[in-house]
């Protein structure tokens, strides 16, 4: 297909759908094969254990950075090139980190790696463009579940391949599934043209100006920059607590994190309950039950239930997914010709707040 | 970072408390400041 949306939405299918979720999960695996996998990364390449840190460092400084200096793009050049040249960007960080042979190489591909990952969150947007307005929820909700899955995924798949065919086939094995995605949202993905006919750093200023503009954006940047922050914390404190309390093995810790996944599922009901206007519910819903998740995950602990804290990381996953994508529901609507910029804005808000308060699942 | 300190500091209790207090900071904010931000136009 090589349609254009230009301003007015197509009706995005079932199919289209599923691949930006797709799309959205493998790009942002990315993010943290290398942290996953430093251990045997760092001696083969010469990084000390000091330096390793590094690693998760750079992406993520590259990523934050993408997120303010690219995603915004969105109003001002077509939407399918962006994603496509992010995606390139992407596979050459893997295809790069894969034949380092030193440090500098290493973390020069991984901060390239961590930009082009941004490519995701032009996506999203993206979906939400492609899509009726009584269906935007829905959409972004699934497109946004991809990406959580994708995040979660990301520690057993890299651990897994990196068994099966080593650490630095684990990387091509990646650029060749970023190549398969580039080709189908090639092939498949209608182009969208936004107005444009700003300059670049009239959009950069632009960009802060919605967070001044309108208040909606600074309000959920702020709920969802807690709720990101939260969930890093669970994320780096449940492992620990799964050795210390629980006794399990990385293949135990693996298996928690692929059933906390499962959290993701609420994203569509979210996208479902804000199509209908049940966006004040829905973001209450999502504070209360991370709250309650928080509290009760401290009991089944206390209590020695592996399988109760198990439902609570599915329940706190699913409680920032129904705040996210409530969030991004409300912003998306405010002005259909800025969403790149609101877009950016909400989650470089989130992602540097979240960041800065917390790790992610890199500690599992 | 805070889910290490937090671990270290008073293990799991410490981290559930810090995680169910910022859950409790965006509540209340959704409560007492949000003034109708949140409510579909």
């Amino acid at each position: 297909m090589t349609s254009t949306a230009a301003e007015s939405p197509v009706d995005i299918s079932p199919v289209m759908i599923l691949l930006m979720a797709v799309a959205c999960g493998v790009i942002v695996a990315n993010l943290y094969y290398a942290q996953t996998l430093i251990d045997v990364i760092g001696p083969e390449i010469g990084l000390s254990p000091s330096v390793a840190g590094l690693i998760t460092t750079l992406t993520q400084l590259g990523y934050g950075a993408g997120l303010f200096l690219i995603v915004p793009l969105a109003d001002l050049f077509e939407n399918r090139r962006i994603v496509l040249t992010s995606i390139a960007a992407t596979m050459f960080g893997c295809i790069a980190i894969a034949l380092s042979n030193g440090p500098t190489s290493f973390l020069v591909a991984s901060v390239l790696t961590g930009v082009g990952a941004t490519g995701a969150q032009v996506l999203v947007p993206l979906a939400s463009h492609l899509a009726a307005s009584e269906k935007q929820g829905r959409v972004v909700g699934t497109v946004m579940s991809g990406l959580l899955f994708g995040i979660m995924l990301s520690r057993p798949i890299a651990n897994f391949l990196a068994g099966s065919v080593g650490w630095r086939a684990t990387f091509i094995v990646s650029a060749v599934v970023m190549a398969m995605v580039g080709v189908a949202l090639l092939a498949a993905c209608p182009q969208r043209k936004p107005k444009g006919g700003m300059r670049y750093r009239d959009v950069l200023a632009s960009t802060f100006d919605q967070l001044v503009k309108h208040r909606v954006v600074r309000m959920r940047a702020f709920y969802q920059a807690a709720m990101f922050a939260a969930f890093n914390l669970f994320w780096t404190a449940a492992p620990l607590a799964l050795i210390h309390e629980f006794h399990l093995g990385h293949a135990g810790i693996g298996a928690f994190a692929l059933a906390g996944a499962g959290g993701a599922l609420a994203a569509p009901i979210a996208g479902w309950m804000a199509d209908r206007r049940l966006t004040r519910p829905a973001s209450l819903i999502g504070m209360i039950g991370l709250t309650a998740g928080f509290l009760l995950a401290d009991w089944t602990v206390a209590a020695g239930s592996l399988i109760g804290f198990t439902i609570m990381a599915v329940l706190i996953d699913g409680a920032v997914q129904m705040s996210q994508i409530t969030g991004q529901k409300l912003i998306f609507s405010l002005d259909p010709h800025a969403r790149g910029r609101i877009n950016a804005a909400y989650v470089t808000v989130m992602f540097l707040v979240g960041i800065g308060v917390g790790d992610r699942i890199g500690h599992l | 970072m805070i889910g290490s300190v937090t671990y270290e500091a008073g293990g799991w209790t410490a981290s559930a408390l810090a995680g169910a207090a910022i859950g409790g900071v965006a509540t209340l904010a959704f409560l007492l400041f949000d003034r109708g931000a949140s409510i579909a136009r």
